[in-house]
């Protein structure tokens, strides 16, 4: 390897970016990964157990449920915010005053995530908003409390996520959707495609590149989804609505047993690793072909 | 250079003068809202000055602390009872403060049954910070629109219930929100039919799969059955517009269960402690039993490995003495940790006089009494007999199972 001047200089420039990382994001993950394979309760010295809290992991039937509940939030709030900011993306194009409909539905995304989990419990309260909605379009049998009953309580809670994270994909795809070229989309017009077919047939294939890298953003947020259940239901009641980070947070800092809450964190990154590699790399795919 | 050395060693001086100002001794504490009481109690001991910082979250509080613990410590540190303060006890990351315990007992200025709370291996690791008790609260409005009048038996308890029921209200209201709550009735129930069983049980003697256990679930499920309890999805405190305290405000509910601490709150609810709202401790199922209540104490204590403390350990002699004990009553409305200090006014003070004076025996609660990592997983167990009552059975085999894993490693 030759260094010159430019290189060195260029090795300057990243270096305080490198060292800001190492320090912050690789020395902890590091230290997370050699905690899991201790009993560290943050009092005594730590000592190494092996794979005892992977073993613990894997055959715990406590983990079934935020196991699935993990599944279900990936998948729903992954499907959900992609395709409704799909269709915002696509419908505020041939709207006019287009700016302020973007404006308003990306306004969600600027809401912290537990400002928005403490307004959703309100809203999602037995006697809230959304009963109360409900109720006055004639619906009130449907009135449940939302946050205490299992499934609802998933399922509402990742309403209360779609809500905030539609914004982002919306913008995502107007990037797409600005950028695509107008000729296939006159021929295909001229053609007699109008509708769904337009939509599925033509626009979806030419913006499936910004599909992916929504659907794998989306797909890393969900996977590791910690303040909105924190704050809306703390994963209760029961534990019928914890999902894996909130466990690691619960064994971690609730029991201490930070040996097997650093074991739940590998486990969470290692799968939030191998989306973000798929991400990264059709991410940079697009920027080599452009 | 000598500039640059100059002002490094000016920064230096002003950053060590600025710490040695802040005060001789630290203090930790996560009640944020007692934060000027605080301040105010620690202004009348003349040889300390403090540095009293509040967390606003108990997760990071605990975990600030417990990884300070083999660092730089705070002298002072409030923290919880019994299981839940013997881990740092196990590591000796703690001050014995038996000797000024035994200098204020020796006085005659405290009760040593007090100091029980705070015990392992017969040395006192704490000095209590909040002693309470859990009475019922009940809506004395109510009661007098009813005719009802405090109940002395465990039949006119649920006689009450009945007519309450019957009235259209809600007789007791109970909450599962935020997890830890869950094990209020659960203890309850429990203490009210057997207190030798339920301190068996909490230590590993005695079975969640025993019958008396069976035999709490039973009771509380026919209450539910029975509409006297409500589903326990509501709030604890102010939270939400029907939040169980402010059904409670409003007649909705008429009886709460729990530790006098939140009497503010109750009354902060738009009812006037008194005359609207008063206490009872609940009477025992089994009739031969001797009264007993629930107490709850919080801890103060003394990190070995603090820099301040002698001066942390000068500070808790303070805080036992009767001026001290004196001026935290008055401004929490706690019962005082000094026999010589005076008890507090009002609804609490009544109580204590009649715990006091009733001989009532003191049992610790299950949140304390009980190892952490028992208790942690049991509350949400518990939770999953309120949302489905019917479920009791495999609660208690999860319950014991939980059991079995803490003391076969313990």
């Amino acid at each position: 390897m030759n260094f010159n001047k430019d290189t060195n200089q260029a090795y300057l420039y990243i270096a305080p970016a490198v060292i800001l990382v190492s320090l912050i994001c690789i020395y902890p993950i590091i230290r997370t990964f050699i905690m899991s394979f201790t009993d560290n309760d943050g009092l005594n010295p730590a000592n190494f157990i092996g794979f005892d809290n992977y073993i613990k992991l894997f055959l715990d039937p406590n983990y079934i449920i935020p196991i699935k509940n993990t599944i279900i939030w990936t998948v729903l709030a992954t499907v959900f915010p992609v395709a409704i900011g799909f269709l915002f993306a696509y419908s505020i194009q041939f709207l006019p005053r287009s700016n302020f409909f973007q404006i308003l539905i990306y306004i969600p995304a600027t809401v912290s995530a537990a400002a928005a989990g403490v307004l959703f419990g309100f809203i999602l309260d037995k006697s809230g908003l959304f009963n109360q909605v409900l109720a006055l379009i004639g619906f009130e049998h449907l009135n449940r409390d939302w946050l205490f009953r299992a499934p609802e309580n998933t399922y509402s809670m990742i309403g209360a996520y779609t809500w905030q994270a539609t914004g982002i994909n919306m913008m995502i795809f107007l990037v797409g959707l600005q950028g695509l070229p107008k000729e296939p989309m006159e021929a295909a017009k001229i053609d007699g495609a109008k509708g769904f077919t337009l939509i599925f047939k033509i626009v979806i294939p030419m913006i499936m590149p910004y599909f992916v890298i929504a659907s794998l953003l989306a797909l890393i947020n969900s996977f590791r989804i910690f303040d909105s259940v924190w704050v809306m239901t703390m994963g209760g009641p029961g534990r019928y609505s914890e999902t894996l980070a909130v466990t690691m947070y619960r064994e971690g800092f609730i029991i201490f047993d930070l040996g097997y809450a650093a074991a739940v964190a590998v486990l969470i990154s290692l799968v939030g690793l191998v989306f973000s590699y798929y991400y990264l790399k059709s991410v940079l795919t697009k920027e080599d072909v452009s | 250079m000598k500039k640059l050395t100059s002002i490094f060693i000016g920064l230096m001086f002003l950053f060590s003068a600025n710490f040695s100002l802040a005060g001789d001794v630290q203090l930790y504490h996560d009640k944020a809202g007692w934060q000027d009481w605080w301040i105010e109690t620690f202004d009348l001991d003349s040889n300390n000055s403090y540095e009293i910082t509040p967390f606003a979250d108990t997760s990071s509080f605990q975990a600030t602390v417990r990884q300070s613990l083999r660092a730089d410590p705070p002298g002072l540190f409030t923290w919880w009872a019994g299981y839940r303060m013997k881990d740092m006890v196990d590591a000796g990351l703690v001050e014995d403060l038996s000797p000024i315990w035994d200098k204020y007992i020796a006085a005659g200025q405290v009760s040593p049954d007090l100091a029980k709370a705070f015990q392992f291996d017969g040395k006192t690791y704490a000095v209590p910070s909040l002693i309470a008790f859990w009475p019922m609260y009940y809506n004395k409005l109510v009661y007098a629109e009813l005719g009802l009048n405090e109940p002395k038996t465990w039949e006119e308890l649920e006689s009450n219930f009945e007519k309450i029921k019957a009235s259209g209200r809600t007789p007791v209201g109970q909450t599962i929100e935020g997890r830890w709550p869950a094990f209020i009735w659960f203890e309850e129930f429990l203490i009210r039919s057997d207190p030798d069983f339920y301190e068996d049980l909490v230590e590993g003697r005695a079975k969640y799969t025993d019958p008396q256990v069976e035999e709490a679930f039973l009771t509380w499920k026919s209450w539910m059955d029975k509409g006297w309890m409500d589903d326990g999805s509501a709030a604890f405190g102010f939270t939400t517009g029907d939040s169980m305290n402010n059904s409670f405000s409003k007649g909705e509910v008429v009886h709460m269960l729990v530790g006098t601490w939140f009497a503010s709150t109750v009354t902060g609810g738009g009812i006037k402690e008194g005359d609207e709202w008063g206490y009872f401790v609940l009477p025992n199922k089994k009739a031969s039993l001797p009264p007993s209540v629930i107490f709850e104490a919080g801890p103060i204590m003394v990190a070995k490995n603090a820099k301040d403390k002698d001066a942390a350990l000068d500070a808790i002699d303070f805080w036992m003495s009767e001026a001290a004990s004196a001026k935290w009553t008055e401004l929490m409305f706690f019962p005082p940790h000094n026999l010589n200090a005076a008890l507090p006014g009002g609804e609490v003070g009544e109580l204590v006089k009649e715990i006091n004076e009733g001989g009532y025996r003191q049992i610790n609660r299950y949140w304390e009494a009980t190892p952490t990592e028992i208790c942690e997983a049991a509350v949400d167990e518990i939770s999953k007999f309120v949302l489905d009552p019917t479920s009791y059975k495999d609660v208690m085999e999860n319950l014991q199972t939980l059991a079995d894993n803490y003391w076969s490693n313990n």
